[in-house]
């Protein structure tokens, strides 16, 4: 109760009439204001800073596929420290804190199949938080999730932290922006959050998948000389000459190399395989050589060629040259493959080498060539003629 | 005693007036408020004229009927300050929500058919902005295009494309590239005005991950340099470091092969991802 003081005791003279006059309306309004702010607090709500902003936040896609079930991680800072007990989080169309029960998905997105699991999170997340259910924080909605914790973990202010959820369902629309929230509680019971403490929206975007194609033709080189290096400079024609051929000998061995050069990248590599002709004269003799590797001996009539290096005659003349370059080898076809030991057919698509079911750079190969007679042998131009031939398998 | 109830009754009526019934209720609607004391709180620190919407009602209301009291204020100028790291937005129709947009522009890339002599590239483009956030930056998810089991041979961090059919190679930046010419390549091109990394007033959007310490753009930062390129899925191709319009970011694809690159159709697929901390 409030009651006026008679202070009007001696008015003399017109200013004092007045002083007392504004002395008194400055009590009163005095009186008043402190009415007003009592007042004014009645309406002035407890919870104005009770939620703050999380800052420092994001939210990242595992995918940004449209219509793709995927993880967010989640990352945030609390503006306040506080013993939080569920963490919710939703996917909207809309960043803005409007309350649990409102928030519309977007383009099918769905987070009734989120989940949480400890394994993987940092810490406080990584142990006693689970996803919640409908006796803490809630279930999983169409459009929220939420962790929870009943003992709850002490966020601090100004810390990051990081919640990875997986299971989400974003929009399936190319190109589209949608959002989500994600609030600190410090209760929950009965399926439902309480005592909301931060709140942060974030926003996000579907992208497009983009499909990348390039063709690679298919390709198989194979280059048959005299010499060379690499299969670009294979040359030299396809007769070769012997050492020692004019006249053959007895007493000596006939010898003399060819080239042929191989890549491929073919997935399943290249096999080489040749069909010659017998080594024979017009009138002359025929050689009949083994298949089987036979060594060259002088004085025994013989006529082959390995891929290997060899001394011609056995320990004495070096001649021939192992495979070299790329994946390409000869080891699976012994008979062209033991130095100093040599085999001919002509039987007809005899394999000599290959790159090992693989895609092979450049593979040189040294056909040594190996001829010997006897007094039997009749004189004559003696020549055979093998076709090499390179098949890839695609 | 009568005058006494008339001054009370007075005060009731300007207390109601100033806050009204509801008032200070909704204006602490929770929701992101960046300013706070005690007793109040600032939701969105955005402040402007109203010019577009209606400023008042029966009860008075700054904020137009958006959402929950989300501001989008603005006159009809539209500009920003900015600094290093933030930069305030005004306009027409400025909105309070955070904004993330990304708009991959084509959903395919072929390099076509690949050669052992000559280097094969192609471009794609995609744009990104921001809003109210602290910048972005974009990932890329995927694996070179495959065949048979076999992916083309990534390129390592700022790798010079070999001679053709030296190397097996496949990468990508984001600048123009001019050895070997790479048509169609282009620098992050800002909008709406056109202009280069560091030029322009409205966006920020630039080639690789500005948060990449210890690197310079253009230098030695992956996917910033011209013809130098990269590929490693998860990688940061492109950033900014704070609130942002669009940036139209181009794609330069290379490969190269050898004689060995298993031949067939290669194929695979990239994704970007966007993440913008607000």
């Amino acid at each position: 109760m409030f009651k006026e003081k008679d202070t009007i005791n001696f008015m003399n003279t017109r200013s004092d009439i007045l002083r007392a006059h504004y002395l008194r309306f400055a009590r009163k309004i005095s009186v008043w204001a402190g009415v007003a702010s009592i007042v004014a607090g009645l309406f002035v709500p407890a919870g104005a800073s009770a939620v703050g902003q999380l800052t420092v936040r994001s939210a990242t896609l595992g995918t940004s596929t449209a219509g793709a079930t995927t993880n967010i991680s989640f990352s945030f800072k609390p503006a306040n420290t506080a013993t939080i007990k569920a963490i919710t989080f939703q996917l909207c169309s809309s960043p803005l804190d409007l309350g649990l029960g409102t928030c519309t998905a977007v383009a099918s997105s769905t987070m009734a199949s989120a989940a949480f699991t400890t394994a993987g999170q940092s810490a406080p997340f990584n142990a006693s938080w689970a996803l919640g259910t409908g006796s803490d924080c809630g279930a999983d909605t169409s459009t929220r999730a939420c962790i929870f914790f009943t003992t709850g973990s002490s966020l601090t202010s100004g810390t990051q932290y990081t919640v990875n959820i997986t299971g989400i369902t974003i929009p399936n629309t190319a190109n589209t922006q949608f959002y989500t929230r994600i609030a600190t509680w410090t209760g929950a019971a009965a399926g439902t959050p309480s005592g909301e403490t931060d709140f942060g929206g974030e926003a996000l975007s579907t992208g497009t998948t983009m499909s990348e194609s390039a063709t690679v033709q298919e390709s198989l080189v194979f280059a048959l000389g005299t010499s060379g290096t690499t299969c670009a400079n294979v040359a030299g024609g396809g007769t070769v000459s012997m050492t020692n051929s004019a006249p053959m000998s007895t007493a000596t061995d006939t010898y003399g190399t060819g080239k042929m050069c191989a890549n491929t990248n073919a997935s399943g590599g290249y096999v080489i395989t040749y069909t010659g002709t017998a080594f024979a004269a017009s009138g002359g003799s025929t050689f009949t050589a083994p298949v089987s590797l036979f060594t060259a001996t002088a004085g025994t009539p013989n006529f082959g060629f390995n891929l290997k290096a060899d001394t011609m005659p056995v320990g004495s003349v070096a001649s021939g040259a192992d495979p070299s370059g790329g994946g390409g080898r000869c080891t699976p076809y012994t008979n062209y493959c033991t130095a100093n030991q040599y085999s001919y057919s002509t039987a007809g698509g005899i394999a000599v080498a290959d790159s090992n079911s693989a895609p092979s750079a450049d593979t040189i190969y040294t056909m040594n060539y190996v001829a010997e007679i006897d007094n039997t042998i009749k004189s004559g131009v003696y020549t055979a003629t093998q076709v090499f031939i390179a098949t890839g398998t695609f | 005693m009568r005058g006494w109830y008339r001054q009370v009754a007075v005060v009731l009526v300007l207390c109601v007036g100033l806050f009204g019934v509801s008032g200070p209720v909704s204006a602490t609607t929770p929701g992101d408020p960046s300013a706070t004391s005690p007793s109040y709180s600032v939701i969105e620190s955005e402040i402007g004229g109203n010019g577009q919407f209606s400023s008042s009602s029966n009860n008075f209301n700054i904020n137009p009927n958006i959402d929950d009291g989300g501001s989008s204020l603005g006159e009809s100028v539209v500009g920003n300050s900015a600094s290093t790291s933030y930069l305030t937005n005004s306009g027409f129709n400025t909105t309070a929500q955070p904004g993330l947009s990304l708009v991959v522009n084509q959903s395919s890339m072929d390099l076509g058919v690949l050669s052992t002599v000559i280097t094969s590239a192609n471009t794609a483009t995609f744009t990104v902005s921001d809003y109210t956030s602290y910048g972005y930056v974009v990932q890329v998810f995927g694996t070179p295009p495959a065949y048979n089991g076999h992916q083309l041979t990534a390129m390592g961090n700022n790798t010079s494309p070999a001679s053709a059919g030296a190397a097996e190679q496949f990468g990508i930046n984001l600048r123009a590239n001019n050895s070997p010419n790479v048509t169609g390549s282009a620098d992050p091109l800002e909008v709406p005005d056109n202009a280069a990394f560091g030029s322009s007033t409205f966006s920020y959007g630039q080639a690789g991950n500005y948060g990449q310490g210890g690197t310079t753009y253009g230098v030695d930062r992956t996917y910033s340099v011209p013809n130098k390129y990269t590929f490693n899925s998860g990688d940061i191709i492109a950033s900014a470091s704070k609130t942002s319009g669009p940036t139209l970011y181009t794609i330069s694809f290379l490969a190269n092969i050898t004689n060995v690159t298993p031949g067939g159709r290669y194929a695979g697929n990239l994704t970007f991802v966007a993440t913008g901390t607000f």
